[in-house]
């Protein structure tokens, strides 16, 4: 290296010209704004808004149905033991188990076959 | 003498091989299981089966059943359909973007966990002994319960306690989705490498600035290109929400689905098809730029 050192206008210099170098896109950058838009314009274009959750009719709904999603056993006194109480029941009862085995069977099952499928395409579809 | 199979790499040959028969074993007692019956996947009617991929080569734009016969009623639905599919899945996209942000934000230590050291010696009481595990822990569990409810679970749920409402569809899609991009940021500002934190750590950077400054502006590019294969995502469930009542893709396949008009459902399900493949080639290339 010869010549005098970096002073820190150079070195800021440097940095400018390195950020004006630097790669960039006008069609992702296009594509991304293009982007932004159409996530902002669905609120306009589709007219939604959050207003008509909060209608007294909505937030009366929504009370009676807090109300009745709680299991019976959880209702009124009891709180924290009466809802593990209601999990175990529901575990360990007749439809609680062999629902999660099943579950449980049904994915296994049909990550095998989507595995065994994408062995068979992998080949194909690779660049 | 001839070299050992471990030293060939057999040792890692048998864990695979374990694997496998672990895999397959766990998928016969899956079968056995459920009481599978191959017979049974044989249809019942198989002149309905033809009916209905047969009606997939000649798909229809106006009514099948002869309904207001002069207009392309069909294609005028298809056409709001798509729309609307595009708008619900737009909108809360919109919603789980930013949370997913926050969420993923507060769910990874790469922002304060570089300091802990000295500041463990320092304070026995410290933010990451106590508060920064638990923000961490409690924003991952919450992101997990969002995302292990599917979509269309929310949309039930939330079609009791609302009713049937476009925001409760919106809602649906959008709490699945941002519990989902809070994970995957995170795990991305995590795998980022730290050097640029490190350095401005150094150079006497809060916290907050060696995030925004030092780990997102290098986890950006996998994080955009990842959102954008969410928005595909977001597009095939906004379809199936139709199944529930609003008024997507799925809204109309299901109403033609119903009275059998096999010809109208396969134009609405070429429809989508002809959505998810084109927002699937302009994603992949715009992602292809961002990973390259």
């Amino acid at each position: 290296m010869t010549g005098r050192p970096a002073t820190p206008g150079d070195r800021l210099a440097e940095v400018r010209r390195l950020h004006a170098e630097r790669p960039r896109s006008r069609l992702l950058r296009l594509a991304l704004a293009g982007f932004a838009l159409l996530l902002v314009a669905s609120w306009f274009v589709g007219g939604f808004g959050f207003g008509e959750l909060l209608t007294p009719r909505r937030l009366e709904n929504l009370d009676r149905f807090l109300e009745e999603i709680r299991p019976p056993q959880a209702r009124g006194e009891g709180g924290l033991l009466a809802w593990l109480g209601w999990g175990f029941d529901l575990l360990l009862s007749r439809r609680g188990l062999p629902s999660m085995l099943s579950t449980l069977a049904i994915s296994i099952l049909a990550i095998l076959l989507a595995f065994s499928a994408a062995l068979l395409l992998a080949p194909s579809g690779s660049r | 003498m001839a070299p050992r199979a471990a030293e060939l790499g057999g040792g890692r040959v048998g864990a695979r091989g374990r694997l496998f028969v672990g895999l397959l074993t766990a998928g016969v007692l899956s079968w056995l299981w459920l009481g599978l019956d191959p017979a049974k996947l044989l249809p019942r009617a198989p002149h309905r089966l033809v009916e209905f991929f047969g009606a997939a080569l000649h798909p229809t734009l106006v009514s099948e059943a002869g309904v207001v016969p002069d207009r392309l009623i069909v294609g005028e639905n298809l056409l709001q359909g798509l729309l609307n599919t595009v708008l619900f899945a737009a909108a809360a996209m919109s919603l789980a973007i930013p949370a997913g942000f926050v969420l993923g934000f507060l769910g990874t230590p790469a922002w304060w966990e570089d300091d802990c050291e000295g500041a463990r010696r320092r304070s026995p009481f410290c933010f990451c002994r106590f508060l920064g595990p638990l923000l961490k822990n409690g924003t991952r569990l919450l992101a997990t319960f969002l995302r292990s409810i599917h979509e269309l679970f929310w949309a039930v749920l939330l079609l009791a306690a609302f009713g049937p409402l476009p925001s409760t569809g919106i809602l649906a899609l959008f709490l699945p989705f941002a519990g989902t991009l809070g994970k995957i940021y995170a795990e991305m500002v995590e795998e980022t490498p730290r050097d640029a934190g490190l350095a401005l750590r150094d150079l006497g950077a809060r916290p907050v600035q060696v995030f925004l400054f030092g780990l997102l502006p290098r986890a950006l590019p996998d994080m955009t290109a990842y959102t954008l294969y969410r928005f595909e995502c977001a597009l095939r469930s906004s379809a199936v929400l139709g199944f529930f009542g609003f008024q997507t893709l799925g809204y109309f396949i299901k109403l033609s689905f119903d009275e059998n008009l096999y010809h109208e459902v396969w134009t609405y399900l070429w429809g989508l098809v002809l959505l998810v493949v084109l927002t699937d080639s302009l994603s992949g290339a715009l992602r292809r730029r961002f990973v390259a």
